[in-house]
This record gives C-alpha cells, structure tokens and sequence, in this order.
C-alpha cells in the first residue's frame, strides 16, 4: 500500500493503449498512476516521467472479478472514492489468500477495502490518519493516539492476482505485514523488506458488507458469507458488557438500599421467648394401673394396716411402672409431653418469623416438631428441626459434629394470635431442655442473595460469551493472550 | 451509561426492573424465596382450640 494525494486527478479519467495488445482503457488517475495492468492482455505496464507506456511483465489476473467493479464510486463515511485496482492476496507459505480493492480519494488519496472470509475492513495511511506519524511500536503491541493494539498476525503477503492502476509498482513491492488490532480498529504496519527502515503504518477499521454495498450500489446477496469471526471485527458482547455491568450494578445497589431501608421499616422484634423442661412422655397412665395392683396386694384387715400396706405397694408398683413405660420405640428414642407455649401477637403482617431453638444436648439429639398455630382460624404450620451435637477425641484429635442450636424460617406469616405446639424427641430420658425464642421482621438475606444472583446471570452470561468471542476470535493468531486450547473444537 | 443506552437495552433494563420488584414485593410483604425445608401449612378450620393435656397432643380443631 502507498498513499498519495492528488488533487487534480479524481475528477478526471482518460484512455490509454496498451504498449503490449495496444487496445484501449480507461485510467482514473492519469496523473498520478505510473503503472497499469491491462484488462485485455493482463500486461504490466509503466508509465515513465515522460508519458511514455512501457511493457514489464504479464501478470496474473485475479481468479474472480472484483465485487466491486474497477470505476465504481460510492461515498462511505462522508468521503467519496472511486474504485482504481484490485488484488488478490495470499500469505506466503500459507493458504491464507484475502482481497484488496483500491479506493481512491482525490483530496486524501489510497484506501483500501480489504475482505477476508466474508470479512471487511476499510484501511487508509496517514493522509486518513494522521496520527499514523507518530505510532509506539514495541512489536507485540503499538500504541497510536492513546489507543494500545495487540499484535494479531505476522505474514509476508503475496500478489496472485491483480487488475487497475497503482501509483507505486505494486507488483514488485516486497513487504512483511503485521496487523495489530483493537477491535474494531486494525493498525497495520508495512515494513519494506529492501529497506527495512522504510516502515508505514495503515489504520483500518471493520465495516458491515451492507454499508459498503449501499455505497457502491451493490448487491448485498452477491458478497461472501462472514465465517468465523475477523480479525477487528466488533464483539457485540463486548459492546453490551460494560452497559449491562452497570445497569446490573446499579440495580444491585438498589436492591440493597431497599433492604437496608426495609430493616429500618420492618425492625426485627422478639415475640415470644421461653424456656422449657421436656419431659418423657408416657404410653398410659400409670396412676390407675398401680392402685389396682396395690389393691390386690393388700392382705390386712384392718384400716390402718390396709393403707400401710396400699401406700408401700402402690410407691413400689408406680416407680417400676413410671420406669419401663416411657414412651418409647425399641432404638431407644423417647417422645416427650408436647408443650404449648405461651400466645404472641403479629401485628403487622405477613412477617417473615424466625424459631430459634436450643437444647443442651450432649453427645445425643434431640428433635423438635414445631406447629404454629393462628388462634383464630387455626391455620397451622409444621416443621421440624433436630438438633444433634456429638463430641470426641480420636487419633489425637478432637472432633465436634452438629450444633446445641437450630433456626427455623417460615415467611409470609399473617398477622394474628399465635401460639407454638411442641412435640419433643430425644434421645435420653431425662435431661432434655428446650429454649424457643419467636423475632418477626427477620432480615430475608437469602432474597437479597437469590435476588443479587439473578441480577449477575445476564452479566455473568455477557461476560461468558465475550470472552468465547475472543477466545474464538484469537484461535487464528500465533500470538493469542489466550492459552491455546488442547483440542480443536474447544470454544475456551 | 446515559437514556441512549437504557433504550438501546430496554428488554434488560425492563425485565431487570421487574426482578427488583418482585424483590421488593417480596421483602415488604415477608416472603422469602424459600423458608425452612417440609414446611406444611394446613389452612386449619373454625374451631374450638383444646387445651393441651397430660399425655395428648394438642389437637388445635
């Protein structure tokens, strides 16, 4: 690629013949091209200082014609261009091959629309740019007018076909290309391999099939179908990130300030708070069993002797009873007398309630069924909690396993008068206490998590296929930031 | 961000609202997304209330 400005040219176009098949064509620049390639014979030709047309060599002529005809104009980004030259391309020792058409600009000079699989990029020098002159090169990364590119692709690019008018002998240009990229800007540095110190740079960026067929008046079912993803082509995931990561932030302090303002409104209250002593329950009573069995055993006659003789029988009788007919199953595990507690108000429902309960156990557990019930309607909830704590020292180590105290969370509760119904299991006889305390208002953090976690998904998933995007993306550069994925078809 | 780029997302922007909504109806009217595990409620009946008793459970119909 070369630049040039030629102010008196665009307007303009002329005939010239041949030297080789001496037919005529049409030239658009007449004042700036020096070197043609013969749409009759494919011939190169060479304008010299004089006006005079020399033959050179024959050269390939492309293996399509050019999508965009040599002459047409059309007018992108408020700059108009007439189509001069077409190559193809490929890159030396790869079957990589792309496309370059030559736009002509008569106050700026050359551009160039460049398409590679389906994929296009309208690239212009420092006449376009002319922050071109003043590029920080590193190699991997250079940095033009604040904006940092990524080494991306490094080739020697190779004319296999080629049509129009240059202003340079583009035919013996020896270059190696290296594109750097900043989606959607490509930086593409040109350095001469005859004289390496004369090196141009070339900014480009991606531009939609439809914009340029709507500027040249072409049809948009003509061009290459896109494939994979180009070289500068914009991520529209990457686009919708940073707006989406702060509409997402935004709306995620919302729900906190709700919820911190909600805690103020709605302050936690402790409704009802009790200690109890469970006791084992018994399967019947044992009171009428043991006078009948004391009954029998009375022997005397006489009144005194009788009731003597009934209280001594009926202790024994009732002790040896009260003993061996708790309640309980053959593993062991006693249910105790259910106990309601005390009644407590909501006022302002529904509230979500909290039950914490604790129970002393030691190396056992013990389990607490929990009924709420309305007073007034007799609505009722259920849930039980087992508490379980269990304790040791093996190999060494101490171990703990489980906890003294559990919480139960029911949410939605309307307000009214409530009482609780307990019904207690342990796993001893005796012993078994049981602390309950009632608080409404409790702070629901689970909905600001659950609630926090939804507000991330559509982030998190903009995220996920940005970076599948340039993953994807990077998978046809030797130098991806990347790690190289160790299959071929993995997206990551 | 400016209105451009709410309208340029209204569908996020839309559905996101109504996520926070449902948060705060949620929250002002105590409901949790879940509650403890086998919660029943029964919607109980109009009935007398029993009183609890040595050796029964408390019957609450």
């Amino acid at each position: 690629m070369a630049a040039t400005v030629n102010l008196a040219a665009f307007p303009f176009s002329a005939d010239v013949n041949c030297a080789h098949c001496y037919k005529p064509f049409t030239v658009y620049d007449p004042e700036g091209s020096e070197y043609y390639v013969c749409p009759h014979c494919n011939y190169y030709l060479h304008k010299s200082t004089r006006g005079n047309i020399y033959t050179l060599e024959k050269v390939r002529a492309p293996a399509n014609d050019p999508l965009i005809p040599i002459g047409a104009t059309g007018t992108i980004n408020n700059i108009p261009y007439k189509m001069i030259a077409y190559m193809e391309k490929e890159e030396v020792g790869q079957s990589f091959a792309w496309r370059e058409y030559m736009l002509y600009n008569y106050t700026k000079g050359y551009a160039f629309l460049a398409e590679y699989d389906g994929h296009w990029s309208l690239i212009a020098g420092v006449a376009y740019y002319p922050e071109l002159a003043n590029v920080e090169d590193s190699g991997t990364t250079a940095v033009s007018d604040g904006v940092e590119y990524l080494l991306f692709n490094k080739y020697t690019p190779k004319i296999t076909g080629m049509s129009g008018e240059y202003d340079w002998d583009a035919h013996e240009e020896r270059i190696t290309a290296s594109e750097l990229i900043n989606p959607p800007y490509i930086l593409v540095k040109e350095q001469n391999n005859r004289n390496r110190s004369i090196v141009d740079y070339y900014l480009g960026y991606y531009i939609e099939p439809a914009e340029i067929a709507t500027a040249f008046k072409l049809e948009l079912s003509k061009f290459p179908p896109k494939i994979g993803h180009g070289a500068n082509e914009p991520s529209r995931w990457r686009q919708r990130w940073p707006k989406v990561l702060t509409l997402s932030g935004g709306f995620a302090i919302l729900v906190i300030l709700i919820q911190i303002a909600l805690i103020f409104m709605k302050p936690e209250t402790e409704l009802m708070k009790s200690h109890f002593d469970m006791e084992p329950q018994l399967a019947y009573k044992p009171d009428s069993v043991a006078k009948a069995g004391a009954i029998s055993m009375v022997k005397a006659t006489d009144s005194m002797t009788k009731k003597r003789q009934f209280d001594s029988a009926y202790k024994a009788t009732i002790d040896s009873l009260t003993n061996s007919n708790l309640a309980s199953n053959q593993n062991g595990n006693f249910e105790m007398k259910p106990i309601r507690t005390k009644s407590f108000e909501i006022s302002n429902g529904p509230v979500p309630l909290e039950f914490e309960i604790i129970s002393p156990v030691d190396n056992n557990w013990f389990e607490a069924n929990l009924e709420l019930v309305n007073e007034k309607d007799n609505q009722t909830w259920d849930v039980g909690k087992e508490i379980d704590y269990y304790h040791g020292y093996e190999d060494g180590e101490s171990w703990t396993d489980g906890s003294v105290n559990e919480s139960v969370l029911l949410s939605g509760i309307p307000e009214g008068r409530y009482h609780l119904n307990i019904y207690g299991y342990g796993g001893s006889k005796f012993g078994n206490t049981l602390d309950v305390t009632v608080s409404e208002n409790i702070t629901l953090w689970r909905n600001v998590l659950v609630t926090l976690l939804v507000l991330s998904l559509y982030p998190l998933f903009c995220w996920f296929m940005m970076r599948r995007f340039e993953v994807n993306r990077w998978m046809n550069s030797d130098y991806t930031p990347y790690a190289k994925s160790t299959s071929e078809g993995d997206d990551e | 961000m400016n209105l451009e780029d709410i309208k340029a997302n209204k569908i996020f922007v839309i559905i996101t609202a109504l996520i926070v909504l449902g948060f705060s109806y949620m929250s002002f009217a105590g409901i949790g997304y879940w509650q403890s595990a086998n919660v029943t409620h029964n919607a109980g009946y109009h009935g007398p209330i029993p009183h609890s008793g040595y050796g029964v459970r408390f019957y609450h119909k």
